[in-house]
């Protein structure tokens, strides 16, 4: 009984945690439309007193290789920094958790989105045995990022609900599965479909289409 | 005119019909591809509907200007090149602008994962080469159809010929046998009783055993020389009619009456053309199959051209071998200034 109620309150959170964000097994972006805003690089703090430090992949994959640049890396690493040169690491620190984000920046009509793919979670994989993290796998979301202002800059999610209404609406053909006991929409459709689909729904003549309870209004705080 | 305004409205229909159905399936069967799951929704209805728009003109252009106008008229390579054209502009054109259109025309609606542009090629290829091989097919029916139809046109035309060239024998004959009988009636003579039998004999062989394909040479060789009998009830001088026989197999199949209008016109021109010098000549083999017949009278130049028809026999076994014995004939009239001679041999692969 005790058990059932365990398991019944992990869901719970589950999917309290794993709502809300349209997630996909392909990133979000092709590797023709990647922009590199070094404006987006150093500190910022959100409203909620939430601390994002934002680095450039480049730069960390070197240093925690211990090399100074890029002909030094072997084949693999090399290969590693090529794919992801043109990104962001994003440590998020909230109530005194860390994670690590690798985000991927690409514009598509002159409008920057950023494809969050989570690296690492110091406290989880302390908690969680290694049984548990070999049944879980990094999926990407899809953030509109509008850099207001050097000091300022907002992070826009793209919200479940909005895809959740179009399928229910039968209005979109796409490629997707739902997963898991909360029946989550994970998209499966390829990255090439994906941009095609960021394209049309910012042509969308929804006023709210980025509308989302996931959102950061971003300040910075320290030098870049 | 009629005809034609009558033909080009059943082709018309034809066409109707066949894209109609055409296309009806393939709306089916691209919307349950793109359906993937089996249940279409409506998204998947007007993403069908709008693809098809954009096939329909190559497989059209193919149908009605490519297929009539090089691979019908063997233009085999030109075809090929044109086929293949054809099938990467449209997948090209539809590859830079569909998407584009259908955004346009619907743009509440996302039409995302339908299929990639190596996909959209392969459809516009498979479509095409499946479609050409449906038309072929639909048009090798109607060509057969068509053909089946000539042929039995032609059949009945045949079949109407030599009706009517029998039909043009028989009363000959049997004009030529009531001016015997007639003969032999004025005269008194006691063999007019026999002659009707025989005439009997050679009529009910004409009217009954002879309406059919072909008969036996025996039933054949037993008419000629039933009528040879009968004639010499009319003739004196009949010491100067031979009929040599000789065949291999009397079950040799041959085209009914055929050789006695040939008798007719020897004994019509040849004993009573010229009452000293008269004879007639036949000589009848058959060896492996091969047959020959060879007959010769004496012969009187004013006689034959006094005569009105004098050509009409000869000229209706012409047209009867031509029809019944095509290309496997040879039938030959030589002619002396006292001699009448026709031969006819019917060659082994008729048989």
């Amino acid at each position: 009984m005790k058990a059932r109620k365990s398991f019944f309150i992990v869901l719970v959170i589950g999917l309290l945690l794993t709502s809300c964000v349209v997630k996909s097994l392909h990133p979000f972006y092709t590797r023709d439309i990647l922009y590199f805003e070094p404006q987006f690089v150093g500190q910022w703090m959100d409203t909620d007193s939430v601390h994002w430090n934002i680095q450039p992949f480049k730069e960390v994959f070197l240093k925690e290789n211990h090399h100074e640049n890029p002909s030094e890396l072997d084949e693999d690493e090399l290969k590693t920094y090529n794919n992801y040169k043109e990104g962001y690491v994003v440590y998020y620190e909230k109530d005194s958790t860390k994670t690590t984000f690798l985000a991927m920046p690409f514009k598509i009509n002159n409008q920057l989105f950023l494809d969050f793919t989570p690296i690492e979670d110091r406290e989880s994989q302390q908690t969680q045995n290694d049984l548990y993290q070999m049944h879980l796998i990094n999926t990407h979301s899809l953030a509109k990022l509008d850099i207001v202002s050097n000091n300022s800059a907002s992070i826009k999610w793209l919200d479940q609900d909005k895809l959740e209404a179009l399928l229910k609406a039968d209005k979109i053909k796409i490629k997707y599965e739902k997963v898991g006991f909360d029946e989550t929409i994970l998209l499966t459709a390829s990255s090439d479909e994906l941009v095609k689909f960021i394209e049309k729904y910012m042509n969308s003549e929804d006023a709210e289409k980025w509308k989302t309870d996931i959102e950061f209004n971003l300040k910075r705080t320290g030098e870049q | 005119m009629n005809n034609n305004s009558s033909l080009h409205k059943t082709t018309f229909l034809n066409t109707l019909i066949f894209n109609l159905v055409l296309w009806i399936c393939s709306f089916l069967l691209f919307l349950f591809v793109f359906a993937e799951n089996g249940h279409p929704k409506t998204i998947d209805y007007i993403y069908t509907g709008s693809f098809l728009s954009t096939i329909i003109v190559p497989v059209l252009i193919n149908f009605y200007i490519l297929i009539p106008f090089l691979l019908k008229r063997e233009k085999y390579l030109f075809y090929a090149l044109a086929f293949v054209l054809n099938v990467l502009v449209f997948s090209q054109l539809n590859i830079w602008f569909f998407d584009h259109l259908i955004d346009y025309v619907f743009p509440e609606y996302y039409f995302i994962s339908y299929h990639s542009n190596i996909t959209l090629f392969t459809i516009f290829s498979v479509f095409l080469i499946v479609t050409t091989l449906i038309k072929l097919s639909v048009d090798w029916f109607y060509f057969n159809s068509h053909e089946n139809r000539q042929l039995k046109m032609r059949n009945q035309l045949i079949q109407a010929q030599l009706a009517s060239l029998r039909s043009q024998i028989n009363p000959h004959f049997l004009f030529n046998s009531l001016n015997v009988i007639y003969a032999l009636a004025i005269e008194n003579k006691a063999e007019t009783k026999d002659a009707i039998v025989q005439l009997s004999d050679i009529l009910r062989y004409v009217i009954y055993d002879a309406n059919t394909e072909r008969v036996a040479l025996k039933d054949e060789v037993a008419l000629l020389k039933n009528y040879i009998e009968f004639q010499r009830f009319r003739n004196q001088q009949t010491e100067n009619i031979t009929f040599n026989c000789t065949i291999d197999n009397e079950n040799y199949p041959i085209y009914p009456m055929l050789l006695l209008p040939l008798v007719e016109n020897s004994f019509k021109y040849g004993i009573k053309g010229d009452i000293d010098h008269t004879f007639i000549r036949i000589d009848l083999t058959l060896k492996d199959h091969d047959f020959s017949f060879d007959i010769e009278n004496n012969y009187t130049e004013s006689e034959q051209e006094a005569d009105g028809h004098s050509g009409l026999g000869l000229e209706n076994i012409e047209k009867n071998l031509k029809i019944v014995y095509p290309k496997t004939h040879e039938f030959k009239i030589f002619k002396t200034a006292s001699t009448f001679r026709v031969t006819l041999k019917l060659f082994k692969n008729e048989n």
